[in-house]
């Protein structure tokens, strides 16, 4: 009924912000981004940092494709490794396949090391402290207590969190059980104890009255052992019982639920049970909850209008985080593999400005949708911030949010400036952490990554700074025959 | 020998895709299927010999597995009079299709994979019904079908193609020749993949083809027949003997005039026909018949200390469970290193605890029942004897499901020797023997220890591990770090040794070797020293 009398919600290919609306808003990112930067280029980690040291180390690693996919998979094998001889033997086992790509002192290192107990003992030890102190960087702790030690210190900062629990995958109806009874447990037994923190108006207060301070980002598929879409009414049945449940208790502590994006498989029956959950009477109103739009696909803009149309009949509006999508290669690899269409687009500018349309089109409706942009590329925040600059956007009506252990400088300095950042803070064991972070390392370490080039390459403000539409078609006449670039990211 | 070539070898076959049922079309295009072809049920296939349907004083009756009321249709049953028939259209027609190019025998062969792909989802629908396979197993039947067509097709052009050593004044040719006449013997568990596979390439190959299908899958089978001449083969060249094993199957092993016998089954029948297609050799014919024959597996996965347990609980019980375990290649062992035993085995029961049990139409389902009571039986046999040789962990009751259905849960045995018979014997069915290993020298021996050599795995983050698996497992497709069903035409060539299989791989490059004559043709151009040039 409220579909037909309203004026009609075009999708964003159709239209988007006047022109002159648009000048404006690359001249404010253009300048609101070398503003960042100036902050950033000042900020820069030092030597006796420990940021500097594992800056270093990420950008030795990368250095050499085979070296990285090496590295990346002892991270991942460590967890499950018991004894220091197992340890040694497998980055050893590693290292040895790509000898080349390990500077002289290294090889000669690895080769004394290798022969005795007491030098391997060394070297696993080594190998151990390394990795979890990368562990460390990306995971906010493997207890309940410790994340909220680190959801204190960022309240603190001026900084809102995200709660995201790292679990193995779920397997069984049993492990699908455990999961739901974490969330639970921990909306009920951490809420209340961070209702009790004290107010930061920055971060507990936007245009329509107060935000929940706990929050909490769930996966669906976590809910439900057989979370496919083969079948999506027993899905349904499964996992959107236990989702209406997180929805009461939430409610009942006055906590907000993110629903995560997995991958692209996932992603159409994940909207499916989040729109038709939200529809239902009972949660028709509940405006604490959220969803994610994952700007590499190339569905991204039509789902987001059908968000929109939805949420408009709804009449509550939802939160929108805004994402680039975190599992490109994954995508790609699986596509190519089934010779099925490749989900994702294919040119990391394609991703980037759709982002940007996306954002455009969340701040022109955010009586339906209210966005939250999360990224760690300062052109695509920088162009959020111009946009919500040029539609009158107050700073409280959108949010940032980044991950933890990422990008900390931005993330100080747009807080600095008043605006709302959220860290996501994954938090859990070690073992089924490290899916987690290997993906945080290959961001950190991809190409394409916009940490990379604008932390450790030192690549010219301006070309970080340029318009992706720009971009493409500079590409696009520069050589119609390279190969397309992947790994759209940051 | 076993070293894994170094380099990299891109697939340069384009499987046909599986069917990505997260995209709601395709669900859709899935159920309306399974609908229309409900409505088909009771159908009757008579035989098909030269293209003329023929009736038979003797039916088969071949009904729905999971909901055994319920007839899928019926079939005639082919006696050792129809064999003759068949045989003697065969040889008036094969020798025009072996002078036929091979590229338009190939091009029957696509039209064939054609016809398949336009009624996809009903011939996938049939399966469903006829062999109780879940929606992805149906669907990825007819893509193997299709793939084996669209295969073989290109392979036998590669094997028309000029091969040859010249030398100036002699022109040496090396063709390949049909050898004659394939009676084809395929199994019910890929109803139409298998047939397929087996057909096209005696039909590719310029042979003419008699099918003998399973008794359990001859519904499915007379579609095979149907596109078949709907896709331009000659009828003389392709014919459909559905019928008893004992009765039309043996008369086409022995007949004088089949050249070769192409078999999928069990290891008895396989070494049965083995043994009579050699007993009458130089005897009733006057050539040594060719066998190839794909027969049983007893295969492992080994589990090692640093596994993944997310990705390997999940491949083995995908490899294990999936279409009840009835495949060759389906994991019966599960071997795993002493330090991760216990938590593999609590996530691993727990996982198949939990898989959805049920009629093969529903979505959802991933265990249904097993093909017949004769099938259902043999396999309550051996979880009685697994009660006896090792520690019941897991035992889904399918309750009310046995009623309609020839059902069995999923049944999972730790603790067994590697000497057990669940440990040695091929049950073909949802029951996991799990065996503890001390090391990865126990491990491989125990993987080794069994009569057959089919399919294998292992799960293992050291390179070291995986190199020595390489080298050390013995079986004819290894799989590593992912479960071990699932070959692909092409891109996993399927096949085994030891009591797995006589023959090189289906889908693979050799395959088609096995139904031709290798000649050599030498030629002396030079008259009074006078040669063409080169």
């Amino acid at each position: 009924m409220v579909a037909a009398s309203s004026p009609p919600l075009l999708p964003p290919w159709e239209a988007d912000l006047r022109p002159e609306q648009l000048a404006r808003i690359e001249e404010a990112t253009e300048q609101i981004g070398r503003e960042l930067f100036a902050r950033f280029r000042a900020d820069r980690a030092r030597i006796w940092q420990r940021r500097w040291w594992d800056d270093r180390i990420m950008a030795w690693a990368m250095r050499d494709e085979r070296l990285k996919v090496e590295l990346f998979r002892f991270v991942d094998v460590l967890p499950m490794l018991r004894s220091n001889e197992e340890v040694a033997g497998h980055l050893l086992e590693y290292l040895d396949r790509v000898p080349d790509a390990l500077p002289w002192w290294l090889r000669g290192l690895l080769r004394a090391s290798r022969n005795t107990r007491v030098t391997r003992a060394l070297l696993a030890r080594a190998a151990r402290l390394a990795s979890s102190d990368f562990a460390r960087r990306f995971i906010a702790g493997s207890t309940t207590e410790q994340v909220l030690r680190s959801a204190r210190r960022a309240r603190r900062q001026k900084q809102a969190f995200t709660l995201d629990i790292l679990g193995e995958a779920v397997i069984s109806e049993a492990e699908a059980e455990a999961y739901f009874r974490a969330y639970v447990d921990l909306i009920e037994n951490v809420a209340p104890t961070v209702n009790q923190w004290p107010t930061v108006e920055q971060l507990d207060q936007d245009v329509l009255g107060a935000l929940p301070r706990f929050n909490l980002s769930i996966k669906l598929s976590a809910l439900d052992c057989h979370f496919d879409a083969i079948d999506p009414e027993g899905v349904m049945q499964r996992a959107g019982e236990r989702f209406r449940q997180l929805l009461r208790i939430a409610k009942e502590h006055q906590a907000f639920i993110n629903v995560d994006m997995e991958s692209f498989d996932k992603k159409d029956l994940t909207l499916h049970i989040f729109k038709t959950i939200l529809m239902e009477d009972e949660f028709r109103e509940t405006a604490d909850v959220g969803i994610v739009i994952q700007c590499y696909l190339k569905s991204a803009l039509h789902d987001l209008h059908e968000l929109a149309l939805w949420a408009r009949e709804r009449g509550t509006p939802v939160w929108v985080r805004i994402v680039k999508g975190a599992y490109w290669d994954y995508e790609t690899v699986h596509a190519r593999a089934e010779h099925w269409p490749i989900p994702v687009f294919q040119q990391k500018w394609q991703s980037d400005a759709t982002f940007e349309r996306a954002t455009r089109y969340v701040m022109q409706h955010i009586e339906y949708l209210r966005p939250a942009l999360a990224s760690h590329n300062i052109r695509s925040i920088a162009h959020g911030l111009a946009t919500a600059q040029v539609l009158d956007l107050p700073a409280s009506g959108f949010e940032i949010q980044m991950l933890y252990g990422m990008a900390d400088v931005e993330k100080r300095a747009l807080a600095e400036r008043g605006y709302r950042v959220r860290v996501y803070m994954p938090y859990g064991e070690l073992i089924p952490g490290m899916a987690y972070l290997v993906r945080r390392l290959l961001e950190n370490t991809s190409n394409d990554s916009f940490l990379r080039a604008g932390l450790y390459e030192q690549t010219p403000v301006e070309l970080l700074l340029r318009d992706p539409l720009q971009v493409g078609k500079q590409d696009g006449n520069r050589s119609r025959s390279r190969r397309a670039s992947p790994a759209p990211r940051g | 020998m076993t070293d894994a070539p170094p380099g990299s070898c891109p697939a340069t076959f384009a499987n046909e895709p599986h069917v990505d049922f997260s995209i709601q079309a395709n669900r859709d295009a899935m159920r309306s299927a399974i609908e229309r072809v409900r409505q088909k049920l009771g159908c009757h296939c008579p035989l098909v010999i030269n293209g003329n349907p023929t009736e038979t004083s003797n039916r088969i009756v071949s009904v729905i597995p999971y909901d055994f009321a319920v007839e899928v249709g019926t079939t005639a049953s082919a006696e050792a009079a129809h064999a003759d028939q068949a045989v003697e259209a065969a040889r008036a027609a094969q020798r025009d299709w072996s002078r036929r190019p091979a590229a338009e025998r190939a091009e029957r062969l696509r039209r064939l994979a054609d016809l398949m792909r336009k009624e996809f989802f009903e011939l996938a629908a049939w399966e469903v019904f006829e062999s109780a396979k879940p929606w992805r197993e149906a669907t990825a039947d007819v893509c193997e079908a299709i793939d084996f067509c669209e295969y073989y097709a290109q392979e036998a052009q590669r094997l028309a193609s000029c091969h040859g050593a010249d030398v100036p004044g002699e022109e040496n040719r090396f063709v390949y020749l049909p050898r004659g006449i394939a009676a084809v013997i395929a199994p019910w568990n890929f109803p139409l993949a298998i047939l397929t596979g087996m057909t096209a390439a005696a039909l590719a190959t310029g042979n003419a083809a008699i099918m003998k299908p399973a008794e359990q899958s001859s519904v499915i089978a007379s579609h095979l027949m149907r596109l078949g001449l709907e896709a331009g083969i000659p009828p003389g060249v392709l014919h459909y003997l559905p019928g008893r094993g004992e009765e039309v199957g043996a008369a086409l092993v022995e007949h004088p005039h089949v050249h070769l016998i192409a078999f999928t089954g069990s290891r008895d029948v396989g070494l049965a026909i083995h043994a009579r297609a050699a007993a009458v050799s130089g005897r009733s014919c006057k050539f040594v018949k060719k066998v190839i024959a794909e027969m049983g597996g007893k295969n492992a996965i080994v589990v090692d200390r640093d596994a993944d347990l997310d990705e390997a609980v999940a491949g083995v019980v995908y490899s294990a469970f999936g279409f009840q375990g009835q495949k060759c290649s389906a994991c019966s062992r599960v071997v795993v290193l002493e330090d991760v035993y216990d938590a593999f085995l609590h996530r691993l029961t727990e996982a198949t605890r939990s898989l959805p049990v049920g009629p093969a139409e529903e979505p959802a389902t991933i265990v249904s029942a097993v093909i017949d009571e004769e099938a259902r039986n043999r396999i309550l046999e051996y979880i009685a004897i697994g009660r006896e040789e090792g520690r019941e962990v897991l035992g889904v009751d399918v309750g009310d499901f046995a009623k309609r259905g020839y059902y069995v849960g999923p049944h999972i045995f730790a603790d067994i020797s590697p000497e057990a018979r669940l440990a040695q014997e091929e049950i073909f069915g949802p029951v996991l023997a799990v065996l503890k290993a001390s090391d990865l020298d126990e491990a491989f021996r125990i993987v080794n220890g069994v009569d057959y050599a089919l399919t294998g795995g292992i799960y293992s983050r050291s390179p070291a591990h995986l190199d020595r698996a390489r080298r050390e497992i013995e079986v004819g497709n290894l799989y590593l770090n992912r479960g071990i069903t699932g070959a692909l035409v092409g891109r996993q060539p399927f096949g085994g040794f030891k009591l797995s299989g006589i023959g090189s791989k289906a889908g693979g490059q050799d395959y088609l070797l096995q139904y031709v004559l290798p000649k050599t043709i030498t030629e002396n151009t030079m008259r009074r020293g006078f040669a063409p040039p080169e």
